[in-house]
């Protein structure tokens, strides 16, 4: 708890403080990096706990019972939490507060810890504080009053100046990576969401940095704007759920013996399959309107349509086709932004979140997810070959290696594309550091083709970045093993589970055949591409140009990060799919659903998978993978190692294909035909009609009103002022000749007196007859 | 002695007071007006007592007057005071601040 709220602190004590620091001042930077080390250590400890806690549950001696949850209402350090308590995934959740309340429903604001949360933890913010750490020197020259951005496009004989924002550039990572911790803690889509929408935010800010470059400000829009289509269906997905199973939240809340309390809601998975199996038989039996109360007519269709519009998020937040073209141009923010928002941690957001949900997708949601997670794994791996440019490799990399995740999804294996979620963020956000270690000593040289035969100047980046290629094309060394371990790095063994589930999932259902296929025509360009990257940057000893002769390692704040990163993307998955990080995950997802259960589904005929069918195929499908990545890596090892084939020849031979990828499929131009130009075009015409039409009545309605006021001022001022005036007057007048009586001589007051009560008595006798008794 | 007496001794009294109040300018001659009719009425009250079925009651009542008649002249001592501190006279025809 206390390392989610760490960077936040960070965040705001930053914020605070940029208003009294200098800008030459690093403070902000240490600030911030400190509370991340701070937090990364509490999460650490906190797996740890988790870890140790673990045998004793299994174990399950009553004493044991009574002790964890003890040790673990202790780490959470919030006394507050009054429901804790074990689930049979083990798994703790708890409510903080309540947001909202209407009727039925409840916002509560909450908390969900399981293993994958801890692991999930972990990762954010050992990624966040390398990140923090490497920026301190990446980003030192924005210390500084006058920052010269020599990629301003600017008119000449002017030095574009303004001052630096590094404060302004950690409070941002600071607020980003709290929002991250906040998704992977939230229980309940609706916080889940609010995090969510932070994190685009935060992304929008970092992508924007240099806000005074067109291209900069052009990204952040298009990266926001592109978040919101899938938040659209986000929103759509969560208001057909709230409708049909009356709850937001992923997991119950249990009291601290594990019951759930007499009044606590289902949690949406069981809220779901209820609601499917109310709608599943009636349509077998033809007479859905019998079964259907109405007022509650959930129809099947609806149900997927849910599922579609939060993947729609997903899509949206990890950079799927169509919603992909975002994440390139993001690469516009500084380098070490990319490494941890645009690689690891905030497009995994919505791979996880689709992980997360994934009992509540029904079959047709499902293929979808995996077609669209096939055609963007194709894209990107075709658009990152012919890339010039160093960071857009990287990014058209990560849209890819995304599409990869969402596909292990869609077959049913989400362990396996959480599993690769996590190797693929170290070895990217590793890849990405390693670039920026270069763009830096290069003063921001990010061309491919001009950059080449660093290595001798570059040799511990080089080496790290050699492990992150590795891991990421998925080498291996087939038939060797040592200590029982296969010979391969992180990405190995995460990209074999997903072609294991994709092949379990092709098996058994033959004509879906085109999944595998492109499963591995992936794994070859990737390896192709992630190969073609390193060759190009560091192959041959010299330079290929002069001017980076002078190019060296940077401080040990730079390389420290990428020596740990790469140590995580060799070895963090070791032991594959039994290794400690892949049981962890599994640990802590949902079961499969019922209809995963291998019964052929009436809709779309699909038959499922399950862990077995996958573990079958497993071997078959690793030999198959690292095959296909090895012709890749071969490929490329001729194309750009050996320049046995000249890749000159073999682009002019593949023109029109180049050409097109090259362009990134034309999507950008697809979009602002279709979207952008016409909204444009309405947005003028729209414009056009308010000055010629609204702007006159306004100004007419104005006009009109200022007359009439006009008019109502002057018969105030003639009427009704005078009316009051003149009786104003009339009263002072009549006060003036009351006051000649009031003399202030009080013998006369008392003779006044005396003589008014003589007469009053006259009156009396005269006028009564009684009082004429005399004596 | 009858009833008649004790009034007639009363009136003589009330007009002797009001003359005293109306006559002098003297602020403590007008104290001393009033409190010759607050006595004429006390006597006034006590014959009544005496002499018709009013009882006990006429006298708790002269006892009243005669407190209030205490408290009364108190306070008229104290204004008749800061009279003079504040216009150096006891001339109660002077002091005519509040009509401007």
């Amino acid at each position: 708890m206390l390392a989610w709220l760490l960077p936040f602190a960070g965040c705001v004590v930053i914020t605070v403080l940029r208003l009294k620091l200098s800008r030459l001042s690093a403070v902000p930077g240490w600030i911030g990096t400190g509370s991340l080390l701070v937090a990364f250590c509490l999460s650490l400890f906190s797996a740890g706990l988790w870890l140790m806690t673990s045998p004793a549950e299994t174990a399950a001696s009553s004493v044991s019972a009574e002790e964890t949850p003890g040790i673990q209402a202790a780490k959470v350090g919030d006394d507050a939490a009054h429901e804790t308590g074990y689930s049979p995934q083990r798994r703790l959740v708890g409510h903080w507060y309540s947001l909202a309340k209407f009727g039925e429903i409840d916002f509560p604001l909450g908390y969900a810890i399981d293993a994958l949360t801890v692991l999930m933890f972990v990762l954010v913010t050992m990624i966040s504080l390398a990140v923090h750490a490497y920026s301190l020197v990446y980003m030192a020259d924005e210390q500084t009053e006058s920052y010269q951005d020599h990629h301003l496009d600017h008119s000449p004989g002017e030095t574009p100046e303004r001052p630096g924002r590094f404060a302004h550039f950690y409070a941002a990572l600071g607020l980003f990576t709290f929002a991250m911790l906040g998704i992977v803690l939230a229980n309940g889509l609706l916080q889940i969401f609010i995090f969510w929408e932070l994190v685009g935010f935060s992304s929008y800010l970092l992508i924007g940095f240099y806000h005074e470059r067109r291209t900069a400000r052009l990204a952040s829009m298009k990266a926001f704007l592109m978040n919101r289509v899938g938040d659209v269906g986000f929103v759509l997905g969560m208001t057909i759920l709230l409708v049909t199973c009356g709850t937001l939240l992923l997991y119950p809340v249990h009291d601290l013996n594990g019951n759930t309390s007499g009044s606590a809601p289902m949690a949406l998975p069981e809220a779901f399959q209820a609601a499917v199996e109310k709608v599943v038989p009636s349509e077998e039996n033809h007479q859905p309107t019998d079964l259907l109360p109405s007022g509650q007519g959930i129809s099947y269709a609806l149900l997927v349509a849910a599922g579609l519009g939060l993947l729609a998020g997903c899509v949206g937040k990890s950079a799927q086709f169509p919603l992909h073209t975002w994440l390139a141009d993001a690469m516009e923010g500084p380098t070490p932004v990319s490494a941890l928002v645009h690689s690891a941690t905030m497009v995994a957001a919505g791979v996880y979140l689709a992980a997360r949900i994934a009992p509540l997708l029904l079959p047709e949601a499902l293929l979808l997810l995996a077609y669209v997670g096939v055609v963007t794994l194709l894209l990107g791996a075709s658009m990152a070959i012919v890339a010039r440019d160093l960071k857009l490799v990287l990014a058209h990399s990560t849209i890819s290696q995304l599409g990869l995740m969402l596909l292990g999804i869609g077959v049913g294996a989400w362990e396996a594309a959480i599993f690769h979620l996590i190797t693929h963020a170290f070895f990217k956000s590793l890849l990405f550091l390693g670039a920026g270690s270069v763009i830096h000593t290069t003063h921001h040289e990010q061309d491919l083709e001009k950059l080449g035969g660093l290595r001798a100047h570059l040799p511990l980046t080089s080496l790290t970045m050699l492990i992150g290629v590795i891991a990421l094309s998925g080498l291996a060394v087939p038939y060797v093993t040592i200590f029982g371990e296969s010979l391969g790095f992180s990405g190995f063994h995460s990209k074999d589970a997903i072609v294991s589930g994709a092949m379990a999932f092709v098996l058994k259902n033959p004509h879906h055949i085109l999944l595998l296929i492109s499963v591995l025509l992936g794994a070859c360009l990737t390896a192709a591409y992630s190969l073609r990257l390193w060759l190009k940057l560091f192959a041959r000893d010299t330079p290929v140009d002069p001017a980076l002769q002078q190019v060296h390692e940077g401080p040990w704040l730079m390389t420290w990060p990428l020596v740990v990163l790469a140590f995580f993307a060799a070895f963090c998955a070791l032991g594959g799919e039994e290794g400690l990080v892949s049981t962890l995950v599994e640990a802590s997802l949902s079961p499969a659903p019922a209809w995963f259960s291998g019964s052929t589904d009436e809709v779309v005929s699909i038959q499922w998978t399950n862990a077995s069918d996958r573990h079958a195929v497993h071997g078959t499908a690793g030999a198959m993978a690292l095959a296909a990545a090895w012709l890749g890596a071969l490929i490329a090892w001729a194309l750009y190692g050996l320049r046995a084939i000249s890749s000159k020849d073999l682009s002019r031979q593949l023109t029109p294909l180049v050409r097109l990828a090259s362009h990134r499929w034309h999507f950008d131009t697809l979009y602002r035909g279709f979207l952008v130009l016409p909204i444009l075009n309405l947005a003028r015409h729209t414009a056009w009609i308010d000055r010629i039409l609204i702007d006159p009545f306004i100004d007419g309605c104005a006009r009109f009103s200022e007359r009439f006021s006009h008019a109502s001022q002057w018969f105030d001022e003639a009427m009704i002022n005078r009316f009051f005036d003149n009786m104003a007057s009339s009263v002072w007048a009549w006060g003036l000749s009351l006051r000649k009586a009031q003399t202030g001589h009080i013998r006369q007051y008392v003779l006044l007196a005396t003589m008014a009560v003589i007469v009053l008595f006259l009156i009396l006798f005269a006028w009564m007859p009684g009082g004429r008794a005399g004596p | 002695m009858s009833l008649g007496a004790y009034l007639a001794v009363s009136a003589v009294l009330f007009a002797s007071g009001l003359t005293c109040m109306m006559t002098k300018r003297h602020a403590l001659g007008v104290l001393m007006g009033v409190e010759l009719i607050l006595n004429s009425a006390c006597l006034n009250l006590i014959a009544f007592a005496r002499y018709t079925s009013l009882g006990i009651d006429g006298q708790v009542f002269a006892l009243f007057v005669i407190v209030i008649a205490a408290a009364e002249a108190a306070v008229a001592l104290a204004i008749a005071l800061n009279y003079y501190n504040n216009f150096l006279t006891v001339d109660v025809d002077r002091g005519d601040e509040l009509k401007r």
